[in-house]
Formats: structure tokens, C-alpha cells, sequence
């Protein structure tokens, strides 16, 4: 009887009010990070990015051929092969500093990896010999 | 046995209801702000972003095609861009282009533009032997001066082979062409005998574009 005595006895009370403030913290989280924040959502800035840079690309004239830079890329193996790496700096220039992106043709891609934990802007452009997907993100 | 082991449950209530309680306040001031501050109806996002899209439009005030902007429109843009009576900036890679009271609790949308400057320039062929003259590539607009030499007759000029001027009883003056943007295109001319050095110069625009951003700013 006497060791029983002896033995600390965490309050009831306590672990109840414990387990209380974390329900209540979870609930306010909710509130401190759920809601939407103001202004111009990312994913509408992003994507005006990407549709702006497919817009100019479309209608940039060819390095060579074709009707239009896009068109020329997206044409054949071997014009991609050749005008992969000047599609990349020109996108690499047209971009704002802050951004990736990545730029898919029917015959390969240019630019980074896409990362699937951020929110990405995405254009298509319709071209003669297939579609040209461009992805942009925040780096 | 009792007062030996230390009754603590009834502080530890009172401790414990002032936590869930403190607790629960905060929660309520949390999210108190969290809705006055909630922007259900964001018009300066809206009004922003459309302005831009309109700005960047090809049928836009400033813009000569789709993302494209006139550098001489840029120039002389009024303040007028902005809508209605908000407060609102529009620049162009920092430097203000038009601008209604101060906007700078407003939002910001940026979009990307080239901004095209054009310049005029002629080529005087000289016509050596084959009576063509290939334009620099992409040219899209071009002024045709032709001033044949007397009892010569111009009856046509050609496009890439596509007829833009034919006048049987012979073309003599200037004339305006549009060409296609997508292609090079040589001028053919067609005359009843060999033309003269003089006949023919061809004046066309040539557009430079230099990449910027466009920041539209816009406090309703």
C-alpha cells in the first residue's frame, strides 16, 4: 500500500487537455496554412509563362526550313537532332531567370527533368508533324 | 492513505481547462484572420491578369502579333491603358510605360513579350541579266518603286512565281506588297525588253525584336 502511494499518477485531466489543445492546434492549422492565399494564383502566372513562350516560339521564323521554329523542330529526327540545342537557348532566353522548363516534341525533349512536387505552367502547340508541350516551374 | 498520496487531480483540471482554453482562443483569432483576411472576390488578380492578356493579345492596342509588342506604340503608350478608374502601373522590364495613381498594394501579373522595332531599308538590284531579287528572309512587308525607262512596258511582278502586281498597259510607281512571313521570296519582274539598272528598288521593313517582361500592377 505504502509503494502504491509512492508511484507517480499522471493527472487524467492532463492527458485529456493534452489531447484537447492538439485537436484545437490541428483545427487552427487548417485555418493558418488551408486557406487560399491572395493574389494572382502560381499556377495562372505560370501557366501565362509557358503560353507566352509557346506563343513566340510559334511564330519565330525557322533557323532553316519549315514554316516556323516549333515546326522545324518538331519535323524530323534529324532536324531535332540538329536544332535541339539552339531550341534550348532560345528558351533559355525567352524565360524569366527564375524559371525551368522543359520542352517536349515528337522526336525528344530539351530542358531540365520535371519535378512532380512543385506547381508547373503547361502550353501545347499544335504543329504539322505532331504536338509541342511546354512545362515551366519556379526553380 | 489519501493525504499521503497528494490529491493533484484538481489543479491539474484547473491547469488543464486554462490550456484548452488559451488554446482554443488562439484557434478562434487564427481563424478570424484567416477570413477577414480571405480574399473571396480578388479583383486586383483578375483585373491584372486580364490586362495583360489584352495587352499581350494580338488584336491589343500596343501589340503588332500575339506577344508581340510595337516598340513605337510602347513609346507613345498613354495612360490610358489602364482601366476604368483603379490604380494601376504597367512596365516593361522596369521602365514605366503608363501609369494611373499608385497601385503598389495591388497585384502583379507578368507575361512574357518581344518588343519590335522596325526600320525601313532599300535594295537597289540593279537587275544584272535575270530580271529577280530576293528580299532578305522573312521579310513581310515590301515597297516596289518601279520607273521603267520610256517604251518599256513592267507588265508583272512575281512572288515566288504567285502574280502580287499585273497591268498589261505596264506598271510604273510604287506599290505596296505583303508578302508571306514564312517564306523567302524573290521578286520576278516581267517586261516586254531588257530593264535598265534604274527600274527597280525594293524598300522593305526589317523588324528587330528584343525579349522583355511585361508587369501589369493593379490596385481596384
Amino acid at each position: 500500500m505504502r509503494e502504491e502511494s509512492q508511484r507517480a499518477q499522471v493527472s487524467l485531466p492532463a492527458v485529456e487537455a493534452a489531447v484537447g489543445v492538439l485537436f484545437v492546434v490541428a483545427v487552427a492549422a487548417a485555418f493558418a496554412f488551408g486557406s487560399p492565399a491572395g493574389g494572382v494564383p502560381r499556377e495562372a502566372q505560370l501557366d501565362a509563362y509557358a503560353s507566352d513562350a509557346a506563343t513566340v516560339l510559334a511564330n519565330e521564323s525557322p533557323q532553316h526550313g519549315d514554316s516556323t521554329r516549333l515546326a522545324e523542330v518538331a519535323a524530323s529526327e534529324a532536324a531535332f537532332e540538329r536544332e535541339a540545342d539552339a531550341l534550348e537557348r532560345r528558351v533559355d532566353r525567352i524565360l524569366p531567370d527564375n524559371l525551368l522548363f522543359r520542352v517536349e516534341t515528337p522526336h525528344g525533349t530539351v530542358g531540365y527533368a520535371r519535378p512532380s512536387t512543385v506547381p508547373t505552367g503547361v502550353a501545347t502547340v499544335p504543329t504539322g508533324s505532331g504536338t509541342v508541350t511546354i512545362w515551366v516551374w519556379y526553380a | 492513505m489519501t493525504e499521503s498520496r497528494g490529491q493533484a487531480n484538481l489543479p491539474a483540471l484547473a491547469v488543464a481547462l486554462l490550456l484548452v482554453g488559451a488554446s482554443v482562443g488562439v484557434a478562434v483569432a487564427l481563424a478570424g484572420g484567416a477570413f477577414a483576411t480571405a480574399d473571396t472576390d480578388p479583383r486586383d488578380a483578375r483585373l491584372a491578369s486580364s490586362l495583360a492578356e489584352r495587352l499581350v493579345a494580338a488584336d491589343g492596342p500596343l501589340a503588332v502579333r500575339a506577344n508581340v509588342l510595337s516598340g513605337a506604340e510602347v513609346a507613345s503608350a498613354s495612360d490610358d491603358l489602364c482601366p476604368g478608374e483603379t490604380d494601376c502601373r504597367i512596365r516593361l522590364d522596369g521602365e514605366t510605360i503608363a501609369a494611373r495613381g499608385d497601385p503598389s498594394r495591388g497585384e502583379t501579373m507578368r507575361r512574357i513579350v518581344l518588343v519590335a522595332d522596325t526600320e525601313w531599308r532599300t535594295i537597289d538590284p540593279g537587275l544584272p541579266g535575270e530580271d529577280a531579287v530576293t528580299l532578305p528572309r522573312r521579310t513581310a512587308n515590301a515597297t516596289v518603286h518601279l520607273d521603267p525607262p520610256a517604251g518599256t512596258r513592267v507588265t508583272t511582278v512575281r512572288a515566288n512565281d504567285r502574280v502580287v502586281l499585273h497591268d498589261p498597259d505596264g506598271l510604273d510607281g510604287r506599290y505596296d506588297l505583303s508578302l508571306s512571313r514564312y517564306d523567302t521570296v524573290t521578286l520576278a519582274v516581267d517586261a516586254n525588253r531588257d530593264l535598265g539598272a534604274e527600274t527597280l528598288s525594293v524598300d522593305y521593313r526589317v523588324e528587330t525584336t528584343t525579349k522583355a517582361i511585361l508587369r501589369v500592377t493593379v490596385d481596384a
